[in-house]
Protein backbone atom coordinates (compact mmCIF):
# COMPACT_ATOMS: atom_id res chain seq x y z
CA UNK A 1 0.00 0.00 0.00
CA UNK A 2 1.54 3.34 -1.04
CA UNK A 3 1.40 6.52 1.03
CA UNK A 4 -1.56 7.95 -0.88
CA UNK A 5 -3.58 4.74 -0.45
CA UNK A 6 -2.66 4.59 3.22
CA UNK A 7 -3.77 8.19 3.80
CA UNK A 8 -7.02 7.73 1.90
CA UNK A 9 -7.67 4.53 3.86
CA UNK A 10 -7.10 6.36 7.14
CA UNK A 11 -9.46 9.17 6.13
CA UNK A 12 -12.18 6.93 4.71
CA UNK A 13 -15.41 7.44 6.63
CA UNK A 14 -16.05 4.76 9.22
CA UNK A 15 -19.48 3.19 9.05
CA UNK A 16 -21.92 4.13 11.79
CA UNK A 17 -23.32 0.64 11.62
CA UNK A 18 -21.40 -2.32 10.27
CA UNK A 19 -23.12 -5.71 10.16
CA UNK A 20 -21.15 -8.44 8.43
CA UNK A 21 -22.52 -11.92 7.65
CA UNK A 22 -24.86 -11.68 10.60
CA UNK A 23 -27.23 -14.52 11.43
CA UNK A 24 -29.59 -13.93 14.32
CA UNK A 25 -31.46 -17.08 15.36
CA UNK A 26 -35.15 -17.11 16.25
CA UNK A 27 -35.80 -16.45 19.95
CA UNK A 28 -39.27 -16.51 21.47
CA UNK A 29 -41.51 -14.25 19.40
CA UNK A 30 -38.54 -12.93 17.41
CA UNK A 31 -38.01 -14.63 14.02
CA UNK A 32 -34.55 -15.31 12.58
CA UNK A 33 -32.86 -12.70 10.37
CA UNK A 34 -29.69 -12.62 8.30
CA UNK A 35 -28.06 -9.41 7.14
CA UNK A 36 -24.90 -7.93 5.71
CA UNK A 37 -25.06 -4.15 5.57
CA UNK A 38 -22.92 -1.08 6.24
CA UNK A 39 -24.52 2.26 7.06
CA UNK A 40 -22.25 5.29 6.59
CA UNK A 41 -22.68 8.83 7.94
CA UNK A 42 -25.27 10.80 6.02
CA UNK A 43 -26.90 7.73 4.48
CA UNK A 44 -30.55 6.75 4.31
CA UNK A 45 -31.29 3.04 3.92
CA UNK A 46 -34.81 2.06 2.95
CA UNK A 47 -35.91 -1.48 3.76
CA UNK A 48 -39.06 -3.02 2.36
CA UNK A 49 -40.78 -5.38 4.80
CA UNK A 50 -44.45 -6.10 5.38
CA UNK A 51 -43.79 -8.43 8.31
CA UNK A 52 -43.69 -6.27 11.43
CA UNK A 53 -42.16 -9.05 13.55
CA UNK A 54 -39.27 -9.50 11.11
CA UNK A 55 -38.89 -5.72 10.97
CA UNK A 56 -38.61 -5.62 14.76
CA UNK A 57 -36.13 -8.52 14.65
CA UNK A 58 -34.01 -6.62 12.08
CA UNK A 59 -34.09 -3.45 14.22
CA UNK A 60 -33.18 -5.50 17.32
CA UNK A 61 -30.23 -7.03 15.44
CA UNK A 62 -29.00 -3.60 14.30
CA UNK A 63 -29.29 -2.16 17.81
CA UNK A 64 -27.57 -5.06 19.56
CA UNK A 65 -30.71 -6.23 21.34
CA UNK A 66 -30.73 -9.58 19.52
CA UNK A 67 -27.48 -11.49 19.82
CA UNK A 68 -26.19 -12.99 16.54
CA UNK A 69 -25.14 -16.63 16.38
CA UNK A 70 -22.76 -15.77 13.56
CA UNK A 71 -21.10 -12.57 12.42
CA UNK A 72 -20.97 -9.28 14.28
CA UNK A 73 -22.68 -5.90 14.36
CA UNK A 74 -20.51 -2.87 15.13
CA UNK A 75 -21.96 0.51 16.08
CA UNK A 76 -19.47 3.39 15.91
CA UNK A 77 -16.69 0.78 15.90
CA UNK A 78 -17.89 -1.07 19.01
CA UNK A 79 -19.03 -4.68 18.72
CA UNK A 80 -22.46 -4.96 20.33
CA UNK A 81 -21.92 -8.57 21.30
CA UNK A 82 -18.58 -8.08 23.04
CA UNK A 83 -19.30 -4.75 24.69
CA UNK A 84 -20.25 -4.81 28.38
CA UNK A 85 -23.88 -4.22 29.20
CA UNK A 86 -23.25 -0.69 30.53
CA UNK A 87 -21.29 0.24 27.40
CA UNK A 88 -24.10 -1.03 25.16
CA UNK A 89 -26.64 1.08 27.03
CA UNK A 90 -24.35 4.08 26.82
CA UNK A 91 -23.89 3.65 23.05
CA UNK A 92 -27.64 3.45 22.50
CA UNK A 93 -28.04 6.95 23.96
CA UNK A 94 -27.23 8.28 20.51
CA UNK A 95 -29.79 6.11 18.73
CA UNK A 96 -33.39 7.04 18.04
CA UNK A 97 -35.97 4.38 17.30
CA UNK A 98 -39.57 4.39 16.20
CA UNK A 99 -40.60 0.92 17.34
CA UNK A 100 -43.35 -1.00 15.64
CA UNK A 101 -44.80 -2.27 18.93
CA UNK A 102 -44.68 -1.60 22.65
CA UNK A 103 -43.65 1.99 22.37
CA UNK A 104 -45.42 3.52 25.36
CA UNK A 105 -45.52 3.29 29.13
CA UNK A 106 -49.24 3.41 29.85
CA UNK A 107 -48.72 4.86 33.34
CA UNK A 108 -47.02 8.01 31.99
CA UNK A 109 -48.30 10.79 29.73
CA UNK A 110 -47.21 10.81 26.08
CA UNK A 111 -45.08 13.88 26.85
CA UNK A 112 -43.27 12.03 29.64
CA UNK A 113 -42.74 9.10 27.28
CA UNK A 114 -41.26 11.44 24.66
CA UNK A 115 -38.91 13.12 27.12
CA UNK A 116 -37.95 9.94 28.99
CA UNK A 117 -34.71 9.07 27.10
CA UNK A 118 -33.42 12.66 27.26
CA UNK A 119 -34.35 13.05 30.91
CA UNK A 120 -32.58 9.77 31.65
CA UNK A 121 -29.39 10.39 29.69
CA UNK A 122 -28.84 14.13 29.94
CA UNK A 123 -28.75 16.86 32.55
CA UNK A 124 -30.45 19.37 30.26
CA UNK A 125 -32.95 21.51 32.16
CA UNK A 126 -36.58 20.56 31.87
CA UNK A 127 -37.60 23.76 30.07
CA UNK A 128 -34.91 23.26 27.42
CA UNK A 129 -36.06 19.69 26.79
CA UNK A 130 -39.70 20.72 26.59
CA UNK A 131 -39.00 23.59 24.24
CA UNK A 132 -36.92 21.38 21.89
CA UNK A 133 -39.62 18.70 21.94
CA UNK A 134 -42.40 21.26 21.37
CA UNK A 135 -40.55 22.66 18.36
CA UNK A 136 -40.22 19.15 16.90
CA UNK A 137 -43.89 18.49 17.68
CA UNK A 138 -44.91 21.56 15.66
CA UNK A 139 -42.73 20.44 12.76
CA UNK A 140 -44.48 17.07 12.84
CA UNK A 141 -47.88 18.77 12.72
CA UNK A 142 -48.91 18.64 16.38
CA UNK A 143 -50.04 21.80 18.20
CA UNK A 144 -47.78 20.92 21.14
CA UNK A 145 -46.69 17.98 23.28
CA UNK A 146 -49.56 15.55 23.98
CA UNK A 147 -50.25 15.62 27.72
CA UNK A 148 -52.72 12.73 27.86
CA UNK A 149 -51.99 9.05 28.51
CA UNK A 150 -51.10 6.92 25.44
CA UNK A 151 -54.40 5.00 25.55
CA UNK A 152 -56.29 8.31 25.28
CA UNK A 153 -54.24 9.46 22.29
CA UNK A 154 -55.18 8.60 18.69
CA UNK A 155 -52.93 6.49 16.48
CA UNK A 156 -51.87 9.36 14.20
CA UNK A 157 -50.72 11.49 17.14
CA UNK A 158 -48.88 8.54 18.67
CA UNK A 159 -46.98 7.99 15.40
CA UNK A 160 -45.93 11.63 15.43
CA UNK A 161 -44.98 11.40 19.09
CA UNK A 162 -42.82 8.34 18.33
CA UNK A 163 -41.03 10.33 15.59
CA UNK A 164 -40.48 13.28 17.96
CA UNK A 165 -38.94 10.96 20.56
CA UNK A 166 -36.68 9.33 17.96
CA UNK A 167 -35.33 12.61 16.52
CA UNK A 168 -35.05 14.48 19.83
CA UNK A 169 -31.52 15.02 21.14
CA UNK A 170 -29.52 14.95 17.89
CA UNK A 171 -29.17 11.19 17.45
CA UNK A 172 -26.40 9.62 15.33
CA UNK A 173 -28.62 6.86 14.03
CA UNK A 174 -32.39 6.60 13.74
CA UNK A 175 -34.17 3.32 13.03
CA UNK A 176 -37.75 3.78 11.84
CA UNK A 177 -40.02 0.74 11.92
CA UNK A 178 -43.12 1.41 9.84
CA UNK A 179 -43.44 5.03 10.99
CA UNK A 180 -46.07 6.02 8.41
CA UNK A 181 -49.41 4.25 8.00
CA UNK A 182 -51.11 3.94 4.61
CA UNK A 183 -53.90 6.33 5.60
CA UNK A 184 -51.72 8.96 7.26
CA UNK A 185 -49.45 10.20 4.48
CA UNK A 186 -49.42 13.75 5.94
CA UNK A 187 -46.64 12.56 8.22
CA UNK A 188 -44.40 11.76 5.25
CA UNK A 189 -43.31 15.34 4.45
CA UNK A 190 -42.19 16.35 7.97
CA UNK A 191 -40.58 12.93 8.43
CA UNK A 192 -38.54 13.26 5.24
CA UNK A 193 -37.59 16.78 6.40
CA UNK A 194 -36.34 15.43 9.75
CA UNK A 195 -34.45 12.63 7.97
CA UNK A 196 -32.78 15.12 5.61
CA UNK A 197 -31.79 17.37 8.51
CA UNK A 198 -30.22 14.41 10.31
CA UNK A 199 -28.32 13.40 7.16
CA UNK A 200 -26.93 16.92 6.82
CA UNK A 201 -25.55 16.52 10.36
CA UNK A 202 -23.85 13.28 9.17
CA UNK A 203 -26.31 11.08 11.00
CA UNK A 204 -27.81 7.99 9.37
CA UNK A 205 -31.30 6.56 9.05
CA UNK A 206 -32.59 3.02 8.51
CA UNK A 207 -36.22 3.28 7.44
CA UNK A 208 -38.24 0.04 7.38
CA UNK A 209 -41.51 0.36 5.51
CA UNK A 210 -44.25 -1.87 4.19
CA UNK A 211 -45.15 0.48 1.34
CA UNK A 212 -43.26 -0.38 -1.83
CA UNK A 213 -44.37 2.96 -3.29
CA UNK A 214 -42.04 4.68 -0.83
CA UNK A 215 -39.07 2.73 -2.15
CA UNK A 216 -39.70 4.05 -5.65
CA UNK A 217 -40.60 7.57 -4.50
CA UNK A 218 -38.11 10.06 -5.94
CA UNK A 219 -38.95 12.46 -3.09
CA UNK A 220 -37.24 10.09 -0.66
CA UNK A 221 -33.55 10.32 -1.48
CA UNK A 222 -32.39 6.90 -0.26
CA UNK A 223 -28.76 5.86 -0.68
CA UNK A 224 -29.49 2.15 -0.45
CA UNK A 225 -32.67 0.16 -0.86
CA UNK A 226 -33.18 -3.31 0.59
CA UNK A 227 -35.88 -5.89 0.86
CA UNK A 228 -36.43 -8.19 3.83
CA UNK A 229 -37.45 -11.53 2.31
CA UNK A 230 -38.09 -14.46 4.66
CA UNK A 231 -35.72 -12.96 7.21
CA UNK A 232 -32.91 -12.28 4.69
CA UNK A 233 -31.96 -8.66 4.09
CA UNK A 234 -31.27 -8.44 0.34
CA UNK A 235 -30.30 -5.55 -1.88
CA UNK A 236 -33.37 -4.19 -3.69
CA UNK A 237 -31.74 -4.46 -7.14
CA UNK A 238 -30.56 -8.02 -6.50
CA UNK A 239 -34.05 -9.09 -5.55
CA UNK A 240 -35.66 -7.50 -8.60
CA UNK B 1 -30.15 -54.06 10.49
CA UNK B 2 -30.74 -50.37 11.07
CA UNK B 3 -29.00 -48.58 13.96
CA UNK B 4 -32.22 -48.14 15.93
CA UNK B 5 -33.00 -51.87 15.98
CA UNK B 6 -29.43 -52.75 16.92
CA UNK B 7 -29.63 -50.37 19.87
CA UNK B 8 -32.79 -52.07 21.07
CA UNK B 9 -31.17 -55.50 20.65
CA UNK B 10 -28.19 -54.67 22.83
CA UNK B 11 -29.68 -52.20 25.33
CA UNK B 12 -33.16 -52.88 26.65
CA UNK B 13 -35.30 -49.79 27.10
CA UNK B 14 -35.81 -50.23 30.86
CA UNK B 15 -32.08 -50.72 31.38
CA UNK B 16 -31.21 -47.50 29.56
CA UNK B 17 -33.84 -45.65 31.60
CA UNK B 18 -32.36 -46.96 34.83
CA UNK B 19 -28.90 -45.81 33.75
CA UNK B 20 -30.06 -42.39 32.57
CA UNK B 21 -32.29 -41.45 35.48
CA UNK B 22 -29.55 -40.32 37.94
CA UNK B 23 -27.81 -38.18 35.29
CA UNK B 24 -31.11 -36.59 34.30
CA UNK B 25 -31.93 -35.83 37.91
CA UNK B 26 -28.49 -34.39 38.63
CA UNK B 27 -28.74 -32.15 35.53
CA UNK B 28 -32.08 -30.82 36.70
CA UNK B 29 -30.74 -30.30 40.19
CA UNK B 30 -27.67 -28.49 38.85
CA UNK B 31 -29.87 -26.32 36.60
CA UNK B 32 -32.11 -25.52 39.57
CA UNK B 33 -29.05 -24.72 41.70
CA UNK B 34 -27.66 -22.53 38.93
CA UNK B 35 -30.92 -20.62 38.62
CA UNK B 36 -31.00 -20.17 42.39
CA UNK B 37 -27.46 -18.76 42.48
CA UNK B 38 -28.21 -16.55 39.47
CA UNK B 39 -31.32 -15.18 41.21
CA UNK B 40 -29.38 -14.46 44.41
CA UNK B 41 -26.61 -12.84 42.36
CA UNK B 42 -29.11 -10.65 40.47
CA UNK B 43 -30.80 -9.65 43.73
CA UNK B 44 -27.45 -8.73 45.31
CA UNK B 45 -26.32 -6.76 42.26
CA UNK B 46 -29.58 -4.82 42.18
CA UNK B 47 -29.27 -4.08 45.88
CA UNK B 48 -25.69 -2.83 45.40
CA UNK B 49 -26.96 -0.58 42.60
CA UNK B 50 -29.58 0.82 44.97
CA UNK B 51 -26.79 1.89 47.32
CA UNK B 52 -24.77 3.54 44.50
CA UNK B 53 -26.20 7.01 44.86
CA UNK B 54 -24.44 8.20 41.69
CA UNK B 55 -26.70 5.94 39.61
CA UNK B 56 -29.87 7.70 40.72
CA UNK B 57 -30.78 9.77 37.67
CA UNK B 58 -33.71 12.18 37.68
CA UNK B 59 -35.97 9.68 35.89
CA UNK B 60 -35.31 7.16 38.64
CA UNK B 61 -35.91 9.69 41.39
CA UNK B 62 -39.21 10.85 39.91
CA UNK B 63 -40.28 7.23 39.32
CA UNK B 64 -39.53 6.46 42.96
CA UNK B 65 -41.54 9.44 44.25
CA UNK B 66 -44.46 8.68 41.94
CA UNK B 67 -44.49 5.05 43.00
CA UNK B 68 -44.17 5.95 46.68
CA UNK B 69 -47.30 8.03 46.28
CA UNK B 70 -49.08 5.07 44.65
CA UNK B 71 -48.10 2.39 47.18
CA UNK B 72 -47.45 4.48 50.27
CA UNK B 73 -49.72 7.50 50.43
CA UNK B 74 -52.69 5.85 48.73
CA UNK B 75 -52.44 2.83 51.06
CA UNK B 76 -52.89 4.96 54.20
CA UNK B 77 -56.70 4.43 54.47
CA UNK B 78 -56.36 0.64 54.01
CA UNK B 79 -53.61 0.44 56.63
CA UNK B 80 -55.47 2.73 59.04
CA UNK B 81 -58.66 0.65 58.88
CA UNK B 82 -56.74 -2.64 59.26
CA UNK B 83 -54.74 -1.23 62.18
CA UNK B 84 -57.90 0.05 63.87
CA UNK B 85 -59.46 -3.42 63.62
CA UNK B 86 -56.27 -5.01 64.99
CA UNK B 87 -56.29 -2.40 67.76
CA UNK B 88 -59.83 -3.34 68.80
CA UNK B 89 -59.28 -7.07 68.36
CA UNK B 90 -55.75 -7.49 69.70
CA UNK B 91 -54.74 -4.53 71.88
CA UNK B 92 -58.05 -4.38 73.78
CA UNK B 93 -57.90 -8.14 74.31
CA UNK B 94 -54.37 -7.96 75.70
CA UNK B 95 -55.37 -5.10 78.02
CA UNK B 96 -58.39 -7.06 79.19
CA UNK B 97 -56.65 -10.40 79.77
CA UNK B 98 -53.54 -8.97 81.41
CA UNK B 99 -55.91 -7.17 83.81
CA UNK B 100 -57.75 -10.42 84.57
CA UNK B 101 -54.45 -12.27 85.08
CA UNK B 102 -53.08 -9.52 87.31
CA UNK B 103 -50.26 -8.76 84.84
CA UNK B 104 -51.40 -5.23 83.90
CA UNK B 105 -47.89 -3.83 84.41
CA UNK B 106 -46.62 -6.13 81.62
CA UNK B 107 -48.95 -4.74 78.91
CA UNK B 108 -46.07 -2.89 77.22
CA UNK B 109 -43.90 -5.98 77.13
CA UNK B 110 -46.68 -8.13 75.60
CA UNK B 111 -47.56 -5.53 72.99
CA UNK B 112 -43.96 -5.00 71.92
CA UNK B 113 -43.56 -8.75 71.51
CA UNK B 114 -46.81 -9.34 69.61
CA UNK B 115 -47.74 -6.10 67.86
CA UNK B 116 -44.49 -4.24 67.21
CA UNK B 117 -42.23 -7.21 66.43
CA UNK B 118 -44.67 -9.52 64.62
CA UNK B 119 -48.16 -8.34 63.70
CA UNK B 120 -47.52 -4.80 62.44
CA UNK B 121 -44.71 -5.59 59.91
CA UNK B 122 -46.37 -8.78 58.65
CA UNK B 123 -49.91 -7.37 58.29
CA UNK B 124 -48.52 -4.27 56.56
CA UNK B 125 -46.59 -6.53 54.19
CA UNK B 126 -49.76 -8.56 53.51
CA UNK B 127 -51.70 -5.39 52.69
CA UNK B 128 -48.91 -4.31 50.33
CA UNK B 129 -48.87 -7.73 48.64
CA UNK B 130 -52.61 -7.68 48.10
CA UNK B 131 -52.93 -4.03 47.19
CA UNK B 132 -49.76 -3.34 45.18
CA UNK B 133 -47.89 -6.59 44.51
CA UNK B 134 -50.38 -8.02 42.03
CA UNK B 135 -50.78 -4.63 40.32
CA UNK B 136 -47.02 -4.46 39.95
CA UNK B 137 -46.84 -7.94 38.39
CA UNK B 138 -49.62 -6.99 35.97
CA UNK B 139 -48.03 -3.67 35.05
CA UNK B 140 -44.50 -5.01 34.50
CA UNK B 141 -45.88 -8.13 32.81
CA UNK B 142 -47.78 -5.92 30.37
CA UNK B 143 -44.63 -3.91 29.65
CA UNK B 144 -42.74 -7.15 29.01
CA UNK B 145 -45.47 -8.73 26.89
CA UNK B 146 -45.82 -5.66 24.64
CA UNK B 147 -42.07 -5.48 24.11
CA UNK B 148 -41.67 -2.19 25.95
CA UNK B 149 -38.79 -3.48 28.07
CA UNK B 150 -36.87 -4.17 24.83
CA UNK B 151 -37.79 -0.71 23.57
CA UNK B 152 -36.35 0.78 26.77
CA UNK B 153 -33.11 -1.17 26.23
CA UNK B 154 -32.91 0.08 22.65
CA UNK B 155 -33.13 3.65 24.03
CA UNK B 156 -30.18 2.88 26.30
CA UNK B 157 -32.34 2.64 29.42
CA UNK B 158 -31.88 -0.40 31.64
CA UNK B 159 -35.35 -1.55 32.80
CA UNK B 160 -33.79 -2.39 36.17
CA UNK B 161 -32.71 1.24 36.53
CA UNK B 162 -36.06 2.67 35.54
CA UNK B 163 -38.41 0.11 37.09
CA UNK B 164 -36.81 -2.36 39.53
CA UNK B 165 -34.63 -0.03 41.59
CA UNK B 166 -37.01 2.93 42.11
CA UNK B 167 -40.06 0.81 42.75
CA UNK B 168 -38.30 -1.59 45.14
CA UNK B 169 -36.93 1.33 47.16
CA UNK B 170 -40.32 3.10 47.12
CA UNK B 171 -42.09 -0.04 48.34
CA UNK B 172 -39.42 -0.51 51.00
CA UNK B 173 -39.80 3.04 52.38
CA UNK B 174 -43.59 2.78 52.08
CA UNK B 175 -43.55 -0.44 54.13
CA UNK B 176 -41.52 1.28 56.87
CA UNK B 177 -43.77 4.35 57.04
CA UNK B 178 -46.96 2.28 56.92
CA UNK B 179 -45.71 -0.10 59.64
CA UNK B 180 -45.01 2.82 61.98
CA UNK B 181 -48.45 4.20 61.16
CA UNK B 182 -49.97 0.77 61.80
CA UNK B 183 -48.36 0.49 65.25
CA UNK B 184 -49.57 3.98 66.26
CA UNK B 185 -53.13 3.56 64.99
CA UNK B 186 -53.49 0.08 66.53
CA UNK B 187 -52.21 1.24 69.92
CA UNK B 188 -54.27 4.43 70.06
CA UNK B 189 -57.51 2.79 68.88
CA UNK B 190 -57.01 -0.21 71.19
CA UNK B 191 -56.15 1.85 74.28
CA UNK B 192 -58.87 4.45 73.62
CA UNK B 193 -61.38 1.61 73.18
CA UNK B 194 -60.17 0.01 76.40
CA UNK B 195 -60.39 3.31 78.27
CA UNK B 196 -63.86 4.19 76.95
CA UNK B 197 -65.23 0.71 77.66
CA UNK B 198 -63.77 0.77 81.16
CA UNK B 199 -61.39 -2.18 80.57
CA UNK B 200 -58.33 -0.01 81.28
CA UNK B 201 -58.03 2.22 84.29
CA UNK B 202 -55.09 4.28 82.97
CA UNK B 203 -55.49 6.97 80.27
CA UNK B 204 -54.67 5.94 76.68
CA UNK B 205 -51.65 8.23 76.29
CA UNK B 206 -50.05 6.71 79.39
CA UNK B 207 -50.47 3.18 77.99
CA UNK B 208 -49.02 4.23 74.62
CA UNK B 209 -46.06 5.73 76.43
CA UNK B 210 -45.61 2.47 78.35
CA UNK B 211 -45.32 0.53 75.08
CA UNK B 212 -42.86 2.91 73.42
CA UNK B 213 -40.70 3.20 76.52
CA UNK B 214 -40.57 -0.59 76.62
CA UNK B 215 -38.87 -0.76 73.20
CA UNK B 216 -35.26 -1.95 73.47
CA UNK B 217 -32.67 -0.80 70.89
CA UNK B 218 -33.05 -4.25 69.27
CA UNK B 219 -36.83 -3.79 68.99
CA UNK B 220 -36.35 -0.33 67.47
CA UNK B 221 -33.87 -1.69 64.95
CA UNK B 222 -36.24 -4.54 64.08
CA UNK B 223 -39.10 -2.08 63.60
CA UNK B 224 -37.00 -0.33 60.95
CA UNK B 225 -35.18 -3.24 59.29
CA UNK B 226 -38.04 -5.72 58.99
CA UNK B 227 -40.45 -3.50 57.00
CA UNK B 228 -37.61 -2.14 54.85
CA UNK B 229 -36.47 -5.63 53.85
CA UNK B 230 -40.00 -7.02 53.42
CA UNK B 231 -41.11 -4.09 51.24
CA UNK B 232 -38.02 -4.35 49.07
CA UNK B 233 -38.38 -8.11 48.59
CA UNK B 234 -42.13 -7.89 47.77
CA UNK B 235 -41.52 -5.31 45.04
CA UNK B 236 -38.40 -7.03 43.71
CA UNK B 237 -40.08 -10.44 43.42
CA UNK B 238 -43.23 -8.97 41.83
CA UNK B 239 -41.18 -7.11 39.22
CA UNK B 240 -38.95 -10.09 38.44
CA UNK B 241 -41.94 -12.38 38.02
CA UNK B 242 -43.65 -9.78 35.81
CA UNK B 243 -40.54 -9.47 33.65
CA UNK B 244 -40.59 -13.22 33.00
CA UNK B 245 -43.67 -12.83 30.80
CA UNK B 246 -41.48 -12.21 27.77
CA UNK B 247 -39.70 -15.53 28.28
CA UNK B 248 -42.62 -17.75 29.14
CA UNK B 249 -44.91 -16.06 26.58
CA UNK B 250 -47.80 -16.85 28.89
CA UNK B 251 -50.38 -14.31 29.88
CA UNK B 252 -49.78 -12.18 32.94
CA UNK B 253 -52.85 -13.67 34.60
CA UNK B 254 -51.13 -17.06 34.88
CA UNK B 255 -48.26 -15.53 36.83
CA UNK B 256 -50.40 -13.74 39.42
CA UNK B 257 -50.98 -16.77 41.71
CA UNK B 258 -47.28 -17.65 41.52
CA UNK B 259 -46.32 -14.09 42.38
CA UNK B 260 -48.79 -14.04 45.29
CA UNK B 261 -47.52 -17.31 46.77
CA UNK B 262 -43.86 -16.37 46.25
CA UNK B 263 -44.17 -12.98 47.93
CA UNK B 264 -46.25 -14.47 50.75
CA UNK B 265 -43.71 -17.23 51.43
CA UNK B 266 -40.84 -14.76 51.23
CA UNK B 267 -42.61 -12.48 53.70
CA UNK B 268 -43.06 -15.22 56.27
CA UNK B 269 -39.58 -16.73 55.84
CA UNK B 270 -37.75 -13.39 55.92
CA UNK B 271 -39.95 -12.07 58.74
CA UNK B 272 -39.21 -15.14 60.86
CA UNK B 273 -35.48 -14.99 60.11
CA UNK B 274 -35.21 -11.31 61.04
CA UNK B 275 -37.20 -11.86 64.25
CA UNK B 276 -34.95 -14.79 65.13
CA UNK B 277 -31.75 -12.82 64.52
CA UNK B 278 -32.80 -9.57 66.24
Amino acid sequence: MNTYQQLSHEHAPQPILDARDVQVPADGWRPAVTLDVQVYPGELHLVSSRDTLRSAALADALLGIAIPAQGSVHFLGADWQHSPSEARLSLRRSIGRVPGRGAWMSTHSVMDNILLPQRHHTLLPEHALRSAATELARRFGLPGLPMQRPDACNDADLRRAACIRAFLGRPTLVVLEHPVSAVDTDLLTPLVGAVQQLRRRRGAVVWITGHDALLNDAAIPADRRHRLVGGDLLAWEKQR
Amino acid sequence: MNPASSTHTHTPAHESNVQRAPAWRSHRFLAWLGRGFAAIGAFTLTFIRVLSLGRWRRTMRSEMLEYFYQVGVKAVPAIAVTAALVGIGLVMQIVYWTGIAGQAERIGEFLVLVLVRQVAPIVTALVLIGRSGSVLVDEVGHLAATGHLQVLRSMGIDPDDLITLPRSVAMSVAALVLTILFVNVALWVGFLGAQLSGVAKQPAWELVLTVFSGLTPGDQLLLIVKPLVLGYVIAYLSIRIGMRVQHTRGSVRHLLPKAFVSTLLATFVIGTLISAVM
